[in-house]
């Protein structure tokens, strides 16, 4: 998977156009970066890539390319 | 925990609701959240209104209320209880007992056995089992189950992240004994170690309530609520359901010759629509055998989402057929679980509405 369909794949869960997020910005400057963000990134891992991710691993990343790492 | 009960059946429920209905949209203001981040939460999770206790009603007036309904219907008799079980995290007191308060206000005969079992999502399916063991030394007496819960009045009304899912219901649910009963299949799971997954941190003996644990914080996540309130950690909680859940009923119905296609419906604990979605692609269960909806409708009640989903869409079925049912609750505890059983020729399967 392209590092464009990775962002894209966040940008849905954000509820975020296409194209907004770029690796290098701070997830904290997000208003999107929620609550409701954190368990559908949960959920997208689990059916894109078959991985758990804990709440706490979450709360840890600070960047989006933090997000991206968890997709290798 | 696996077990194979038989000769047993569920012969009525009854769901008792509070009158006032809430509305996630006028409850916005509450929450120190910009309202396009709070929408989005009512569009993913489902959420729209809730049944809230009134602050002067108590678990056991509920209870007291649907049993009172069903002696006056002559949907049971007193001399045919041989149980009282009463399962929740909202007593009235620690002492005495819900069950004895129940016992005592309906009037019941001094030979029923009364039992309180504190459960939270779970509470169905334990409530369950401990009646199908009870019914082997019960004969024709039956077991009358309440799930009954009024946690709205532990959540802080400032906690976007705990509030709006909230839901007071209480069922009553008859189980007995049945000749012609078929094989019941339950299993139940705990992982202690993630018990404070879902927390009431003070009011018990460990951290006695007072004026410092009613003091309200503003904690990380930016809502404000109290030791005293109950809170939990939604993103660990649905984490833990993804990665337990489906494998758990997967593997129960291989190692008990369970066909997956011939089960009518998945009558599922309600913690909102967006985990029982998720739930249902990772089982490959269509939308349509997997309820959803008492979320917007009532809030998650709790151990009593799986009799408020049954009351809710089959009431009218369940008086007339029979159907092949995979019931599953997850939730505090940790503890996860599941029976599957044939539900259906009730009696009774309703709903009423009290001013409590």
């Amino acid at each position: 998977m392209s590092e464009k369909e990775k962002l894209g794949l966040i940008e849905e869960c954000m509820d975020l156009d296409e194209g907004t997020l770029k690796p290098e910005d701070n997830l904290a400057d997000y208003e999107e970066w929620d609550s409701v963000t954190a368990l559908s990134i949960i959920a997208m891992m689990d059916e894109q890539f078959h991985k758990s991710v804990s709440g706490g691993t979450l709360k840890d990343a600070k960047t989006v390319a933090d997000i991206l790492a968890m997709m290798e | 925990m696996d077990a194979v009960f038989r000769n047993k059946r569920i012969s009525g429920i009854l769901a008792v609701l509070p009158e006032t209905e809430s509305y996630f949209d006028d409850e916005i203001g509450n929450y120190d959240f910009p309202e396009k981040q709070t929408k989005r939460l009512k569009k993913v999770m489902g959420f729209n209104k809730h049944r809230l206790a009134k602050d002067s009603s108590t678990a056991s007036d509920f209870c007291v209320e649907g049993l009172n309904y069903l002696l006056n219907n002559g949907k049971v008799r007193r001399e045919e209880i041989g149980a009282v079980i009463v399962v929740g995290l909202s007593p009235d007191y620690f002492l005495p007992q819900m069950s004895n308060i129940i016992h005592g206000k309906c009037d019941l005969p001094q030979d029923v056995l009364c039992i309180d079992m504190p459960q939270g999502c779970c509470g169905f399916l334990l409530g369950l089992m401990e009646s199908f063991m009870l019914l082997d030394y019960m004969k024709d007496k039956k077991v009358v189950l309440f799930n009954s819960d009024i946690l709205s009045h532990k959540v802080s009304k400032h906690d976007r992240n705990d509030f709006p899912l909230v839901g007071d219901v209480t069922t009553v649910t008859i189980v007995e004994n049945d000749p012609e009963g078929e094989e019941i299949i339950f299993r139940l799971m705990a992982d202690g170690a993630n018990r404070d997954c879902l927390k009431i941190p003070a009011g018990g003996f460990a951290m006695p309530s007072s004026a410092e644990t009613a003091e309200m914080v503003a904690a990380d996540d930016g809502n404000k609520r109290c030791l005293d309130n109950l809170h939990m950690n939604g993103a660990e909680v649905f984490n833990f359901v993804q990665r337990e859940v489906p494998p758990m009923l997967e593997d129960l119905f291989k190692s008990y010759g369970v066909e997956q296609e011939k089960i009518d419906y998945y009558l599922f604990h309600q913690p909102n629509k967006f985990m029982l979605q998720k739930l249902a692609d990772k089982l490959n269960v269509p939308y349509e055998k997997l309820f959803m909806n008492v979320v917007e409708n009532y809030g998650n009640p709790s151990g009593a989402s799986i009799p408020t989903v049954i009351t809710h869409n089959l009431k009218q079925e369940m008086t007339e057929k029979t159907y092949y049912c995979c019931l599953s609750a997850f939730g505090s505890g940790l503890t996860w679980g599941a029976i599957v059983m044939q539900l259906g020729k009730m009696d009774f399967c309703k709903e009423i509405e009290t001013k409590l």
